[in-house]
């Protein structure tokens, strides 16, 4: 079996069958951050009059980032469960069918990262030689959420009931995110454990890059390196040997 | 005939767990106490009753999931898989982009499967639908789409669940001489069918497996007269005992 191809050819049909269900296409990949993005901001910056100078192009970065990590978690979560008739019926690696969802992910991100460049650029942000560590910055997040994504992946099969609990999990930690404020702006106390929040580390560099014309700390970066690394190893370990009972499970 | 042992099962059990209400699991044992060996170009016949646990075997040689119990041993590096019809067909993909994702996902390479389009194409009848999504398709069109892909997949054992009756007559002769073909050549097969005439016509051996344990693993002319005898009996013992039922009735 040939892992690379299965991997790029599921992730392409994936792609390419979510353009062909719908009247739009691909304009769904536009359409549909540009629409959330724009509810939020609406609720956080004209109704609660939040922010200040550059509080929409504040809130975009952190809802850019938070959605590719919210939809990677929520789809990979199923990528194993959804799959329940194709693994009774032929072995394929599990960990592949989470990456399909994973890598499909990041492409729609690098979408939407796009248009948000586009916009920094038409409210008069202009490029510096630090949007350069956008690049260590995007990896540091993909590399998270394959973590986070694999590890759904495979406990869920076991543990069907857990997605609820992600689901909630994963609103919570949308507002703890630091999307609709810095680290500054929470009490003294509290900020520390917001900090530990890898999300609220990723969303800021993000920013410091894009709105700053800064370098991101890389201390920060490599924090985030530390706590996904563990996560990592363990979904692949805990994966491989469960290999041959996901299928067991779903009858 | 039989070449060397490529297989070797001994006592495999097999437990399936499922929900029984809230906060319970039951365990099912499909497979209680199996013993057979495969040896490299034969054809073995899986015969049972329903329920017996007879795909659950397939599913255990095509490495889909493992043996609870019991040992099993297996040369290193053979291929097994079923033969299946529609593997994670995509509906809104064309007939073409759905025979490479199944291809790829029985095994085959993605540069093998684009040298083998044409022929999966006219074998498979479609005519111009090859082109058109799967959505389009009537059940039995999908079929014969999922059975031209996976008659070209070429694993080293192939196993088969039932003698399919695949589309129309004429498709239908056509996959079983395809069938014949593959089972006559000088490939490893297991056969699962419940037509005891096919399992005489084509298998060199006979498995015989009730409730999941097995009865005898042997020649194939000699465990179909015992299967026939047995069901013999058991009609017999049926017979007799409504009958006896209606004497008691009667009186």
């Amino acid at each position: 079996m040939n892992y690379k191809e299965i991997l790029l050819y599921g992730v392409y049909s994936d792609l390419r069958t979510e353009v062909a269900r719908r009247f739009l296409g691909f304009l769904w990949w536009i359409l549909d951050p540009v629409l959330y993005m724009a509810a939020f901001y609406v609720v956080f910056a004209l109704a609660l009059r939040q922010g200040g100078e550059d509080y929409a192009p504040f809130l975009l970065i952190g809802m850019v980032a938070w959605k590719w990590f919210d939809s990677t978690a929520r789809q990979a979560s199923v990528a194993i469960v959804g799959n329940a008739a194709l693994i009774q019926q032929i072995y394929v690696p599990k960990s592949l069918l989470a990456l399909i969802q994973i890598f499909g992910n990041a492409f729609k991100f690098a979408i939407v990262l796009g248009l948000l460049l586009v916009f920094l650029l038409a409210i008069g942000k202009r490029p510096s030689l630090h949007w350069l560590a956008l690049l260590p910055v995007i990896l540091t997040q993909l590399y998270l959420v394959t973590a986070v994504g694999l590890l759904l992946a495979g406990i869920i099969p076991l543990a069907q009931d857990f997605k609820q609990v992600v689901d909630n999990l994963l609103m919570v930690m949308m507002f703890l995110s630091g999307i609709f404020f810095t680290a500054e702006q929470m009490p003294d106390s509290l900020r520390f454990a917001f900090e530990l929040n890898p999300m609220v580390v990723l969303i800021e560099a993000f920013r410091s890059v894009l709105l700053h014309n800064q370098w991101p700390d890389f201390f920060h970066l490599l924090y985030v390196i530390m706590i996904a690394t563990p996560l990592l190893a363990f979904a692949v370990l805990f994966i491989r040997r469960n290999e041959r009972r996901y299928p067991k499970l779903m009858l | 005939m039989s070449g060397k042992k490529i297989l070797e099962a001994k006592n495999i059990g097999i437990c399936y767990r499922q929900r029984a209400g809230f906060l319970r699991y039951d365990h099912y044992w499909a497979l209680k106490d199996v013993s057979f060996s495969l040896h490299a170009g034969e054809t073995l016949g899986v015969i049972g009753a329903n329920g017996a646990g007879k795909s659950t075997l397939l599913r255990m040689i095509a490495g889909i999931v493992d043996p609870d119990r019991g040992e099993l041993w297996r040369e290193p590096n053979t291929t097994a898989s079923l033969l299946a019809l529609n593997v994670g067909l995509k509906s809104e993909l064309s007939g073409r982009e759905n025979a490479i994702i199944s291809g790829l996902l029985l095994g085959m390479s993605l540069a093998r499967i684009r040298s083998l389009l044409d022929d999966i194409h006219r074998f498979s009848g479609l005519g111009d639908f090859f082109e058109r999504p799967v959505a389009s398709y009537s059940t039995g069109m999908r079929a014969r789409l999922g059975f031209a892909v996976a008659i070209h997949a070429d694993p080293d054992v192939l196993l088969i669940d039932e003698v399919l009756g695949v589309g129309d007559q004429n498709f239908k002769d056509k996959s079983h001489r395809a069938m014949k073909e593959k089972i006559n050549s000088n490939k490893t097969v297991v056969l699962v069918s419940h037509s005891m005439d096919a399992i005489k016509a084509l298998c060199d051996r006979v498995l015989w497996i009730h409730e999941g344990k097995s009865i005898i693993c042997d020649e194939a002319g000699y465990v179909t007269n015992g299967y026939l005898e047995a069901a013999g009996m058991a009609y017999q013992a049926e017979q007799e005992q409504r009958r006896q039922e209606l004497e008691h009735c009667e009186l």
